[in-house]
């Protein structure tokens, strides 16, 4: 088996309380691998301890026991950190610089000298779309803009791994897609991510393979193409708005039974293939108009939930479920 | 290359603080006041220009030093840019002694700036530029260098800036007033020995800032021995090297929450 470009094993974390000195776990015996080349979601609720580990991996706190490994080798000197590039959740920069001024202290900072270093940041200031703007003050960009900044001072080294804390905060829906494209970009690049957010579409979008922490534990790891297989489908009947819903609620078990308004229809989300079909029957008999009848993958949302939430039965569904099954159209 | 880049850094941030500036101006009339003093005194009007003048180059560089050395590290800690710098392949040593010689450069340029003010000024009413004058800059440059490294340890030790700002000035007044308590142990014999036991240890642990302080010598027309000037600038390198690789040892385990 290949060497993984990250690698943590029982990676543990614990602050001592100012007041009653007393050690508080913030991440305990985390161990995971990142492959080179693959892009990692790190998912977890508030507090679940991501942004902690993501400063463990970078330095900027001291791991309390267990190890980080790059590339094979135990990260504990600066000069490893060649290879990483880092987005805080909020970047931060020095308000009486440019854009242009910035770029060209933090690619000193790695080692970027005379031509070199114009001819870097003039790169990365085109792959951010920011060359319009090198001599505005950093300040006075907008938030989304601030985060191209901040995305172009991490892959100003051509890092090998790309750890994003949080990189779609506070942004709007453009801002959201314009960074979300430009990290696709970096992976079509072949830069390995390593992303933590809360914007869980973003993460299936660009992401390979997801963990999920809660508590500061990791819980889960999964690879996202996997998911149907391991979590189970849920299943969709979807309804003209004129159908007798009370009608089929009657007669289905819909104890737990989801129902949104779409326009002209009504969506009802069933989480086994039992209820399902008693709820297309008593459709059929009531003289609904039915839409459509489908299988629907679980959104890493539903399992986020799940499993930050404890739930156990998730998989429950899944014994149910007949063989790969895809949408059913019956009128 | 990285510790010149944090440097360079830190002097631009200073040096577009407008802040800073007013401080300067302040210095500069001060300086136009002694000008005036000196205008009006009789017989010694270029003795007092210049003790003034001297007195005021060092009270203003060490107050920019402290004001601007105090916030140095907590400023970045408190606006979380420090934590694109340490994700850098940058050690912390480093990012201390980039800070410290941003500081120091920052401060000797406006006492510089503010000295050539002083002799051009004094070059008036004497009709010629006194060169020991650039002596007295020489050794303002160094106090301020030694106390920048005082600030940058008591910002790594200490997380407000306000009782960052009380211990370095309390190290400053003291560093001042060592020479004299030091004086008086020797020359008493009356001293509880208890009393003289922790003037010494003060002694040994504060800085001598009184080697620093030569402008007696200069306004009376004499001019600083070459081996003062060396022990002068030995004992500053030596502490403010002790000093900051404290602070790099502390600012090392600091958590970077």
């Amino acid at each position: 088996m290949a060497t993984p470009l990250l690698e943590l094993h029982d990676l543990s974390k614990s602050f001592r309380s100012h007041w009653t000195f007393r050690s508080i776990p913030a991440v305990q015996n985390v161990s995971l691998r990142v492959e080179a080349g693959e892009a990692f979601g790190f998912l977890g609720h508030n507090g679940a301890g991501k942004t902690t580990t993501i400063k463990c991996i970078i330095g900027l706190i001291h791991k309390t026991s267990g190890a980080i490994l790059l590339n094979g080798t135990p990260l504990t000197g600066s000069s490893q950190r060649r290879s990483l590039g880092y987005l805080p959740e909020h970047p931060y920069f020095y308000d009486h610089l440019t854009v242009e001024e910035t770029l060209h202290f933090f690619a000193a900072l790695h080692g970027f000298s005379g031509a070199d270093r114009r001819r870097r940041v003039d790169e990365v200031l085109e792959m951010v779309h920011l060359g319009n703007r090198r001599k505005s003050s950093v300040r006075a960009l907008s938030k989304g803009l601030q985060q191209r900044v901040g995305l172009a001072q991490a892959i100003i080294n051509r890092p090998k791994l790309l750890l994003l804390d949080e990189p779609f905060s506070g942004l709007d829906p453009l801002g959201r897609i314009e960074v979300r494209n430009l990290v696709l970009t970096l992976r079509k690049e072949g830069t390995t991510i390593f992303m933590s957010s809360h914007i869980l579409s973003d993460v299936q979008d660009i992401c390979d393979r997801v963990a999920i922490m809660a508590r500061g534990r990791l819980q889960t790891e999964f690879k996202l193409a996997d998911a149907p297989k391991l979590f189970g489908e849920a299943y969709e009947l979807t309804l003209h708005s004129e159908s007798p819903l009370s009608a089929i609620c009657e007669q289905a078990d819909t104890v737990n039974l989801q129902h949104t308004a779409r326009g002209e229809a009504i969506v009802l989300r069933f989480e086994d293939y039992r209820t399902a079909q008693e709820a297309l029957a008593a459709a059929h008999q009531a003289g609904a108009r039915i839409v459509s009848f489908k299988t629907v993958g679980r959104s890493l949302e539903d399992i986020f939930v799940a499993i930050t939430q404890g739930e156990a039965a998730m998989s429950n569904a899944s014994q149910q479920v007949p063989a790969a099954t895809s949408e059913v159209e019956l009128r | 290359m990285k510790v010149s880049a944090i440097m360079i850094n830190t002097f631009r941030e200073a040096v577009r603080n407008k802040i800073l500036y007013s401080v300067v101006l302040f210095a500069v009339v001060l300086v136009g006041i002694s000008a005036f003093f000196g205008a009006v005194s009789i017989g010694s009007q270029e003795k007092v220009i210049k003790d003034f003048g001297l007195f005021s180059l060092s009270f203003f560089g060490v107050i920019i030093t402290i004001l601007s050395g105090v916030s140095l590290l907590n400023k970045e800690l408190k606006q979380k840019t420090i934590y694109n710098i340490l994700s850098k392949p940058v050690d912390r040593w480093q990012f201390i002694l980039g800070k410290h010689l941003g500081l120091t450069l920052t401060v000797s340029l406006l006492v510089g700036l503010m000295g050539v003010g002083l002799i051009g000024f004094v070059a008036f009413f004497e009709g010629r530029i006194d060169l020991l004058l650039f002596q007295g800059i020489f050794f303002v440059i160094l106090e301020v260098t030694l106390m920048a490294a005082v600030a940058i340890f008591f910002s790594s030790l200490v997380v407000t800036t306000t009782l960052t700002g009380i211990f370095t000035l309390g190290t400053y007044v003291a560093g001042r007033s060592i020479a004299y308590l030091r004086y008086f142990i020797e020359a008493g014999d009356g001293y509880n020995p208890a009393l003289a036991k922790l003037i010494g240890i003060l002694d040994w642990v504060l800085p001598d800032l009184s080697l620093f302080n030569v402008h007696d010598v200069l306004v009376d027309g004499g001019s600083v021995t070459g081996n003062h000037a060396a022990y002068a600038i030995c004992y500053c390198v030596s502490y403010s090297l002790v000093a900051l690789t404290l602070a790099a040892i502390i600012f090392e385990r600091r958590e970077l929450n």
